[in-house]
């Protein structure tokens, strides 16, 4: 492939390519030997889904399960026994769970060794938590289903209707679901393109969804389970009332100002997309048109300062 | 008394949402409970996010009989003529084939199971939150058994929650049809769900009256107009309240 023209094509295909090591063991309890079987080792990318590994993950391990008759999508995957949503993508899941420090972006630590990758996963394949997890099935539909959803409301958001999306048709749609599943750049760009620019519309306002950590919620009925966070979203302009542009720290000063209460300088909490932490000064269209997941949404994950 | 108009017709704002959910709550607290299906209707709020729940008991296939008794709704014409038809057992997603139209006068029987233990029953959880993208209402539902019997599956949507009429309707949209599930947006649980994208675009074909209507007009005929496909309907008692001068 040619290399990008400019720098937005050149930032959205890095991030395209973002991918994490994962080191994937059988759950000892589906596991027919007392020693561990080998692991199922794959560097997966950030912006793809777990539920898309699930049938390799299962014809790996079937020679070493107890019940090797089961359906696939008996199978999940779990970190420090926290189910993982397998329809949240990877990227995202890591900056969640995989508790190591994001990467600061300015002051560089290039040469550091990674510490925590590669991100080490259990695969399980009885004991379904489905209070916790939606069931896969057997052609992925529900991944698919879940996948469309959230496409159509970061359309429906940047564009105020549903048209664009709705426009697109059934070959384009098809196309963009394959270049997820196959995590083929060159099959999504085009598409991700016509969403992003759709013709006679301005831009209403930006997909965010924020993710925190469990820790206080005003209702305690139930106890939190193991791993549970709560998502955030809020509609999100583009431009301030003041008509500066709405920069990371604006939008979470006015989503959570308990967490964010300077718009310039993280003092509680700092935003993290991608692994790395988003410094409050950036603008957020530029993020948009950028670092977006292949859902259209900026899914960003909110880790405490020490 | 509630505010007459909408100002964002066929959408709705999270003060005319508050608004409309605490007036139904409100109503079916004055109604006689034993003259609908309706276990209980709260107005509920978590992590800044509003919504109301109402719970019934799950009726299951051998629930029916014979400890089921038949409550014949007298006030089923009233309705009919009053001009809220759409919030009664009429409306639907969109036109009823023949076959629903049967099925809808047969549900005019309301069935109700009365069980000693009626606490270790299975009861059906339905949340309506206001979606923040598409700003309409969107219907949760999900199945609470203390023995987990009910998991959130396609299999138990078509098997225990979608009436039988319904199922073709269901099953025309979307990747999965129109009804899947998802994440719930406060216990981030996994529920089943009305795809909301196209509930505006209902909204304005159900109503001629655009946005000249109170709140709680306009949730009784959201409910009405989606809510029926997954087995929630407005009691008829409630309903009729709505009725001027009555």
């Amino acid at each position: 492939m040619t290399p990008p023209r400019d720098v937005t094509s050149r930032l959205r295909q890095s991030v395209w390519n973002g991918s994490i090591p994962l080191e994937i063991r059988l759950h000892k309890g589906d596991c027919i030997t007392y020693d561990e079987s080998e692991p199922y080792l794959v560097q997966f990318p950030r912006l793809s889904y777990l539920g898309l590994l699930i049938p390799k993950l299962h014809s790996f391990f079937s020679r070493n399960l107890i019940y090797p008759d089961v359906d696939p999508f008996e199978a999940w995957l779990s970190c420090d026994n926290v189910p993982l949503k397998w329809h949240y993508p990877l990227g995202l899941l890591y900056d969640l769970y995989s508790g190591t420090e994001p990467h600061p972006g300015e002051g560089r630590k290039e040469d550091a060794e990674q510490p925590g990758l590669p991100w080490r996963l259990r695969v399980h394949f009885s004991d379904y938590p489905t209070e916790q997890l939606i069931k896969l099935d057997a052609a992925g539909k529900h991944l698919h289903d879940l996948y469309i959803n959230g496409v159509k409301e970061a359309d429906y958001l940047r564009n105020g209707t549903g048209k664009t999306i709705m426009s697109l048709n059934k070959d384009d749609s098809t196309q963009l679901w394959e270049s997820v599943k196959q995590h083929n750049f060159s099959l999504f760009n085009p598409i991700n393109h016509k969403l992003l620019n759709p013709q006679g519309v301005n831009l209403r306002h930006m997909p965010i969804k924020l993710y925190l950590p469990h820790a206080s919620t005003e209702n305690q009925k139930e106890e939190p389970t193991p791993g549970s966070v709560r998502v955030m979203q809020a509609l999100v302009p583009p431009v301030l009332s003041s008509r500066s542009p709405q920069t990371v720290g604006t939008a979470l000063n006015t989503m959570v100002p308990t967490l964010f209460p300077s718009r310039r300088i993280p003092t509680v909490a700092q935003p993290v997309l991608h692994g790395a932490v988003l410094p409050l000064t950036v603008n957020v269209e530029d993020l948009l048109r950028t670092s977006t997941y292949s859902d259209g949404w900026l899914h960003i994950t909110v880790s405490m300062m020490s | 008394m509630t505010t007459a108009t909408l100002t964002q017709f066929p959408h709705l704002t999270e003060f005319e949402f508050i608004d409309a959910c605490s007036e139904l709550a409100f109503r079916c607290s004055r109604s006689h409970k034993e003259r609908h299906d309706w276990l209980s209707v709260e107005v509920l709020r978590r992590d800044s996010i509003p919504y109301l729940r109402i719970t019934k008991q799950l009726t299951t296939p051998n629930s029916t009989s014979p400890d089921t008794i038949h409550i014949q709704s007298s006030s089923h014409e009233d309705v009919e003529r009053s001009d809220i038809e759409i919030s009664s057992t009429k409306g639907t997603l969109d036109h009823n084939t023949e076959d629903a139209e049967i099925e809808d006068e047969d549900s005019e029987i309301l069935n109700r199971t009365l069980h000693t233990s009626e606490r270790s029953c299975p009861i059906v959880e339905y949340d309506i939150l206001l979606s923040p993208v598409y700003r309409v209402p969107v219907l949760y539902c999900s199945i609470k058994d203390p023995q987990f019997r009910f998991p959130p599956t396609m299999d138990s949507l078509y098997r225990y929650i979608i009436p039988p009429s319904f199922k073709p309707q269901a099953e025309q949209s979307g990747v999965m049809g129109g009804i899947t599930i998802t994440d719930h947006p406060v216990t981030n649980s996994p529920v089943f769900f009305i795809h909301p994208c196209q509930t505006a675009a209902v909204m304005e074909a159900v109503s001629d009256r655009k946005g000249d209507m109170a709140p709680f007009e306009y949730l009784m005929l959201w409910i009405g107009a989606i809510c029926s496909c997954v087995g929630l309907r407005v009691p008829l008692e409630v309903a009729r309240s709505m009725i001027p001068n009555e």
